[in-house]
């Protein structure tokens, strides 16, 4: 039976376990092509013990976790290395699902999803597929909720929420009530890009934006980009950054183009640099195409 | 001063199916002063913005900017010539807040429900009903008259429509009454129990009496009204 009051999108989280890491692009990419969810934040996570790790996560699920023990055994050996992936749910289709105490309301678009990539990624056992699951999904928007205050963000799924929605501004900009919509010269573009071996140890520099890997991408090879992305998805890049929507975004591309009009790069001026706050992407695209100036939004600290 | 003209027709016609309605419309509309603005009234301000902004934009170029300043419940889009306002968009999402008036909340969607589509030079835009528009222009003369005289013009243009028989002044009158009430003013002045210090008083408030007379209307019609008086 269904209910049409129940919510049409949410936010969910699919977390992928030790085990599933190793699934982690092509996860990521069949999370892509499903055009009922947005990825909002990808974010990996080295737990300091999975046992507690395990019984936090599943600490807002509808079944008690002793139920759970048992079932859940087999994460106790995965490497201590997981990944959430923080998803809009467009089309949740929630249900009831379950019979007594067990009762609970679940997306219905989510759990079909999440079994199509156990049937892909789990472990098999003699032609059978195991219950040893490399991922995980929430069932409601509060267990998402839960999950991101784990990972430090206290406002939950407010976290997603944008501002100033007559511009296209990431959800992570803000506190910003001022801003200038200019022309600049490309000379003037700066951006910030994330130096590093791995996506747990890195750090970030200040760079003009024909030096970035993703300038660079398009200039010289598309592998500079694509290596820049595999090393730090995840980690200091928690963006849904992805080098095949890439290579489709700069071909015929045209900035400020309707429907697109209101995605302005975001930039912040410091000292004579115009550093971009978001659309590197697009900055790139434009500027590879030979344009020499670009319109940007400028965010302003003050009124 | 750069050549800068926007052309607002193509902007109205994105905001044709948006609920919103103009204020105090100019006579001019759809020509503008430079440094004019026009002021809103609209459900969602940050859509009306976005449709604004993405009409704009392409009018960006070196010597044109806009800034965007949101206040919350009234956003600001400056179209900048250099460091010059060349034009403003003033755009309320709900009733400004007013000292001397009170007004209920439900006045500000009362204008927009009640507004109507006139076109101007193939323009359409939406504008409130005239005894809506009375009402503000009352209600922005009762706010502002003490500082501002020239705001007596909201008075002017009253007095105009009910001659003119295009309002009736009881139903202004009851719509007025039901949206608005005026805050009791606090008379805590201590008055003089001297009668000649009160007289001085008297005199004193005619003085400044006559300075307002004479800023609004000129000597000679100031010295034709003292005639006046002092005939009677």
């Amino acid at each position: 039976m269904k209910f049409k009051f129940l919510s049409v999108s949410r936010i969910d989280c699919i977390l992928i376990w030790g085990h599933g890491i190793k699934y982690f692009d092509d996860i990521i990419r069949d999370v892509n092509s499903n055009k009922n969810f947005d990825i909002l934040k990808i974010q990996k996570y080295k737990p300091k013990s999975i046992k507690s790790f395990v019984k936090e996560m599943y600490s807002y699920d509808y079944v008690p976790f002793w139920h759970l023990k048992e079932k859940t055994k087999y994460l106790l050996s995965t490497p201590q290395e997981v990944c959430f992936i923080f998803i809009k749910n467009l089309n949740s289709n929630e249900d009831f699902c379950g019979e007594g105490n067990f009762r609970h309301r679940e997306s219905l678009t989510l759990k079909t999803f999440k079994e199509k990539l156990r049937d892909k990624y789990n472990p098999y056992e003699n032609g059978e597929r195991t219950h040893n699951h490399v991922i995980h999904a929430t069932d409601s928007e509060m267990q998402a909720e839960h999950m991101l205050n784990y990972l430090g963000y206290d406002d939950g799924i407010e976290l997603f929420k944008s501002e100033n929605n007559f511009i296209d501004l990431p959800y992570y900009v803000k506190g910003y009530k001022r801003f200038e919509f200019k022309l600049i010269h490309v000379n003037n573009i700066f951006c910030n890009i994330i130096e590093g071996e791995s996506w747990g140890s890195f750090n970030s520099k200040t760079i003009h934006i024909k030096d970035s890997p993703q300038y660079r991408g398009l200039s010289e090879n598309i592998s500079v980009y694509e290596d820049y992305i595999d090393k730090h998805l995840g980690g200091a890049l928690q963006e849904n950054y992805c080098t095949e929507r890439y290579r489709t975004l700069s071909q015929g591309f045209e900035y400020l183009k309707e429907p697109y009009q209101n995605s302005f790069v975001d930039v912040e001026r410091v000292g004579d640099k115009y550093i971009i706050i978001d659309g590197v992407h697009r900055a790139c695209s434009h500027i590879y195409q030979g344009n020499t100036e670009i319109k940007v939004c400028q965010i302003l600290k003050s009124t | 001063m750069s050549n800068i003209k926007i052309d607002l027709i193509p902007l109205f016609k994105k905001l044709e199916k948006e609920s919103y309605c103009i204020i105090k419309l100019p006579d001019n509309f759809p020509s503008y002063d430079v440094g004019s603005d026009l002021d809103f009234f609209c459900y969602n301000i940050e859509k009306v913005s976005r449709i604004i902004l993405g009409c704009l934009q392409s009018d960006i170029s070196d010597d044109l900017s806009v800034i965007i300043t949101n206040m919350g419940k009234q956003i600001y889009i400056d179209i900048m010539d250099k460091r010059d306002i060349h034009f403003r968009f003033d755009l309320y999402g709900s009733l400004p807040s007013y000292q001397n008036v009170s007004i209920k909340d439900a006045f500000f969607s009362s204008v927009i429900e009640g507004s109507n589509k006139v076109e101007k030079s193939k323009c359409i835009v939406k504008i409130p009903k005239l005894i809506d528009e009375s009402i503000l222009r009352y209600i922005e003369y009762q706010e502002w008259f003490s500082e501002r005289p020239d705001k007596i013009k909201h008075i002017n243009y009253l007095e105009e429509k009910f001659q003119n028989s295009e309002l009736e002044l009881n139903k202004v009158l009851d719509k007025l009454h039901y949206y608005i009430s005026i805050p009791r003013i606090k008379e805590d002045e201590k008055i003089n129990a001297s009668s000649s210090i009160q007289y001085m008083q008297y005199l004193y408030g005619n003085f400044k009496k006559i300075i307002k007379y004479i800023q609004l209307n000129g000597l000679e019609r100031t010295i034709y009204k003292i005639k006046d008086r002092l005939s009677r």
